[in-house]
């Protein structure tokens, strides 16, 4: 019961998500920059850095937006789970295989580029969905709330990947008499993302319009199609909808595999763009990040975007930040805040509405006491 | 005790604004000890937020409200029960798991003496000992070491009750108390409630039920608009005079009366019934009476032979029931509450496994792939659905009501245009449906859950009743916390629902409404139809049918349906 409240309020669409998010941002901005001033650094170089490695030009500006589509695709999958009312902590499992199975597809097939990429991202989207119908199953088969499924099978899947297959059986020196190295063998180079603005030295690639595309199809699936809608009614009354003859089950196991879809393309997307193999090394957080990309977004398609690409400069900028001595964590600093802030309302406000009722029946109850003495002389 | 001259609760010049509408205009009223006073009028009338005044949980912009003469501090609901007035809600406040005394003492549990009361012990002994007390004091049967999650609705408002006289409460309001039980736990409520005022308490008493109120107070005030209309002794007025306070001069008398249940007569009902299918028949696009003549003779539309299942604990609660259910026709479910009625509702729309044969139009629910195992497969065959817990079962409160009106049909013209939603169309539709239901505020975009219990249940109806393909109509508890209008219109949906060839099943606890809606009642009795009845069927066959009776009741069966059956062609020829 308690859960499900937080979690309507939660997956209630806010009232004006832009709005509230905008301001969350703001008062993480200057919380943040009150914090870097109390270590004693010069905060306002440190910000004016932050915005140059964002936005100032071709380069930061392709940095911003190259990790904005990856955070905008795990942020999408953070939402898309929660349109049916589940919270997929595991973006981040899911992400790691899909990176995997681009690194080993984009290696294996020898194919020209326009079916060598999409090859690899359909090969990342299968094993990112397939990963998240684990707890899908768990959780419509064996009643395992999907919080802790989720979050677990994350350490599987980095043990599992980064443990063991791309420093074992997958790394690129099995085989050879070579020392070990870790990592996997290069894709090749037809699944190279193309670069749109090589010339400029922006890194950017063919991952932009991609992120973008599967957005918008996303949004144009959650809100205008049947099953989009079907979705939505499994998330905001499961026993209303099943009554009404949706299936649940069904409508979960669908949502978990998009969603896990959706970060093991986020993943494709480092490896055929920036990395062109799964290296022996592969934290980035991505996956974890997706749930501030999609909280701070009001769990909508569109907010995801504007929060993803909001995140991605702040990544990108935080690099810079070191130039004047401030710890590049300041800038996770203000991501955790901003999700702080635009979550807390709404995980606090019934809980503040409940204890405030709560309060209400004790002091009642305390003063019946002194009125059953007056009563009974 | 005080002087009976003085009031014990009295309200004087109430006026309380939300926005610039007046919600309560210049009420005064007043309790006096050892008095039953009886306080009704419509959904938004103005009796909650007169009661939320009195109990401080509102502060009014005009008025005082006084205990034995002294004046309450506005917006302090402490001081509101110091003052000794204590409110039983709709809605009870237990703690599932702890027990009924637990329940009664939490938050002023009485501590030990000694070194007990330094490390704060509670005296469990005393304070079970003090509730029992209470419970024996007041005629209230209840089980004080019986978790209350494990009690009926009624003994979980005999225990809000004995909670309010263990505070100490002389002054007891009760919000809609038998809303919730059935008619022989209403009785029981009533003759309890006439004990409290023996005692020297004062009680308010809400309701929409006229007979139930003339028969327990001794004054009734009728509030509409946040004004109060009519102040009169019980014995000096009829439950007709009360009804067209409580409606206005606009309340036509057939319709009301026959909500009200001022006139649960069958041909009264029928003649209320003529005018009033209107909107929804024509949303129906049938014309209303196509197929009287031919059901008495056609196979049954719903046959159910020895079901049997078990509730969500496990435990057995259909029994072997069997049931006949013809097209174009009301059956009421009567019984006392936890008899199956909820289980069999659930087994008929495809919520709940069983076991036995169920046909619908000959078609086996029951078969691996049968319309009775799946939701979705009982849909598509034309079963509706109006449940009682409507919150959970029947809307989704955080979507549109454009959306909660296309659920179930959200695959369909004109919701749907292929694998898209038909937004022009499901607009038009649901603007089609929220006028013809009169659901407020008929906006497809406002959400559904933040409508009024009685416009939920419209929305409900919209979308149930206004399905072309409905064969059976399922409707639990209908009317449950509805106000007359709404309940009027939702009867007249059902009705229209079973002149256009639907087979109607209604459970409902309260035998008014069965007595004005059905065409045959049958009474539920641990999971088996204890008897078949007319009607127009007296409390005194009915009751003993409700409590297992069984012996006289094969006779009342056989006689009862026949008479029920006679008299509906009578009535429609």
């Amino acid at each position: 019961m308690a859960s499900s409240t937080w979690r309507q309020s939660l997956f209630a669409p806010a009232r004006a998500p832009l709005w509230s998010a905008l301001f969350a941002i703001l008062c993480a901005l200057t919380i943040c920059f009150i914090a870097i001033l109390a270590t004693g650094k010069d905060a306002v170089n440190g910000y004016a850095d932050l915005l140059q490695g964002a936005l100032g030009g071709a380069r930061p500006l392709g940095e911003s937006a190259l990790k904005g589509s990856v955070l905008v695709l795990t942020g999408l999958s953070v939402t898309v789970a929660f349109t049916v009312g589940l919270f997929n902590i595991g973006a981040e499992g899911q992400f790691i295989w899909g990176a995997l199975a681009a690194a080993v597809v984009g290696n294996a097939l020898p194919l020209p580029a326009f079916l060598a990429i999409p090859a690899a991202l359909g090969a990342a989207a299968l094993a990112g969905g397939l990963w998240a119908l684990i707890p899908a199953w768990l959780k419509t088969a064996r009643g395992v709330h999907e919080v802790i499924s989720t979050i677990l099978l994350n350490w599987v899947a980095i043990d599992l990947v980064n443990g063991w297959l791309v420093s074992g059986p997958l790394s690129v020196a099995t085989g050879s008499a070579d020392v070990s190295v870790a990592g996997t063998a290069a894709i090749r180079d037809e699944a190279f993302l193309p670069r749109l603005f090589a010339q400029s030295g922006s890194r950017l690639d063919l991952g932009l319009p991609i992120a973008l595309a599967i957005a918008a199809l996303v949004w144009l699936f959650l809100t205008r199609t049947r099953r989009g809608f079907e979705w939505r009614c499994v998330g905001a009354g499961p026993d209303a909808a099943r009554a009404q003859g949706i299936p649940n089950a069904r409508c979960i196991a669908e949502a978990m595999f998009l969603s896990g879809a959706l970060a093991g393309v986020a993943g494709a997307l480092i490896i055929l763009g920036t990395e062109h193999r799964y290296p022996g090394v592969f934290r980035t957080g991505y996956g974890f990040d997706g749930i501030a990309v999609a909280l701070v977004g009001g769990v909508t398609a569109p907010g995801a975007v504007l929060a993803g690409f909001f995140f991605g400069a702040l990544r990108a900028g935080s690099t810079r930040l070191q130039l004047v001595g401030i710890h590049p964590s300041f800038a996770e600093l203000i991501q955790g805040l901003a999700v702080l802030l635009v979550a807390a309302p709404r995980i606090f406000a019934p809980l503040l509405a409940r204890l405030r009722g709560r309060a209400s029946v004790s002091a009642t109850a305390g003063v019946g006491a002194s009125s059953e003495v007056g009563g009974a002389t | 005790m005080s002087e009976s001259t003085q009031s014990a609760l009295e309200l004087r010049g109430i006026v309380k604004r939300f926005g610039g509408v007046a919600a309560v205009e210049d009420v005064s009223l007043a309790v006096a000890p050892g008095e039953v006073l009886a306080l009704i009028g419509e959904n938004g009338a103005g009796k909650s937020t007169l009661i939320q005044i009195a109990c401080g949980l509102y502060r009014s912009d005009a008025g005082e409200v006084r205990m034995n003469g002294a004046l309450l501090p506005a917006g302090e609901p402490s001081a509101a029960i110091a003052a000794g007035l204590g409110v039983v809600y709709q809605h009870f406040m237990l703690v599932g798991p702890l027990t009924v005394w637990e329940n009664v003492v939490l938050g002023r549990e009485p501590r030990r003496r000694g070194v007990g009361a330094a490390l704060g012990l509670v005296d469990r002994d005393r304070a079970r000992g003090e509730v029992a007390d209470c419970a024996k004091r007041a005629g209230l049967a209840i089980d004080v070491d019986a978790p209350a999650e494990s009690l009926s609705v009624a003994a979980q408002q005999r225990v809000e009750i004995i909670k309010q006289l263990w505070r100490g409460a002389r002054v007891l309001i009760l919000d809609e108390p038998t809303a919730v039980l059935s008619s022989s736990e209403a009785d029981e409520l009533l003759r309890t409630v006439r004990g409290l005022a023996a005692e020297g308490r004062g009680v308010i008493f809400i309701s929409h039920k006229l007979r139930e109120v003339l028969r327990v107070a001794d004054r009734v005030a009728v509030l509409r608009r946040g004004r109060l209309v009519m102040t009169a002794q019980a014995t000096e007025t009829t439950a007709e005079a009360l009804a067209e306070a409580v409606l206005g001069a606009a309340a036509r008398s057939a319709e009301g009366k026959a909500v009200l249940g001022v006139a649960p007569t069958r041909a009264a009902t029928t003649d209320a019934r003529a005018p009033s299918p209107g909107a929804a028949a024509e949303l129906i696009g049938r014309p209303p009476n196509l197929l009287q003549e031919a059901d008495t003779k056609s196979a049954p539309r719903l046959v159910a032979r020895d079901l049997v299942c078990t509730d969500n604990r496990g435990r057995p609660a259909l029994r072997g029931l069997n049931l006949e259910l013809r097209a174009g026709e009301i059956l009421g479910i009567a019984g006392v509450d936890g008899n199956g009625q909820t289980e069999l509702a659930e087994v008929l729309t495809g919520l709940r496994n069983c076991a036995g044969a169920l046909l619908l139009d000959g078609e086996d629910g029951l078969a691996p792939h049968g319309w009775a195992r799946d939701p979705a497969l009982a849909r598509a065959r034309g079963v509706v659905h109006l449940p009682a817990d409507r919150h959970r079962l029947a809307l989704c409160g955080l979507l549109s009501l454009e959306e909660n009106l296309s659920l179930g049909h959200q695959r369909e013209e004109p919701w749907a245009h292929g694998m898209f939603i038909d937004r022009a169309g499901r607009r038009a539709r649901a603007n089609e449906l929220l006028a013809a239901f009169d659901v407020r505020p008929a906006d497809p975009l406002a959400r559904a859950g933040d409508l009024s219990g009685g416009n939920q249940q419209k929305l409900v109806a919209a979308r149930e009743l206004s399905d072309l393909r409905a064969r059976l109509v399922i409707a639990v508890q209908p009317s449950r916390g509805l106000d007359f209008h709404a309940t009027s219109r939702v009867h007249s949906a059902l009705t229209a629902a079973r002149d256009a060839g639907a087979a109607v099943l209604v459970v409902s606890l309260d035998l008014d409404e069965l007595r004005a809606l059905a065409d045959r009642i049958a009474v539920l009795y641990e999971g088996r139809v204890a008897g078949l009845c007319a009607p127009d069927a007296s409390d005194a066959v009915l009751g003993p049918l409700m409590l297992g009776n069984t012996s006289a009741a094969a006779t009342i069966a056989q006689t009862g349906a026949q008479q029920g059956r006679a008299q509906t062609e009578a009535s429609r020829g």
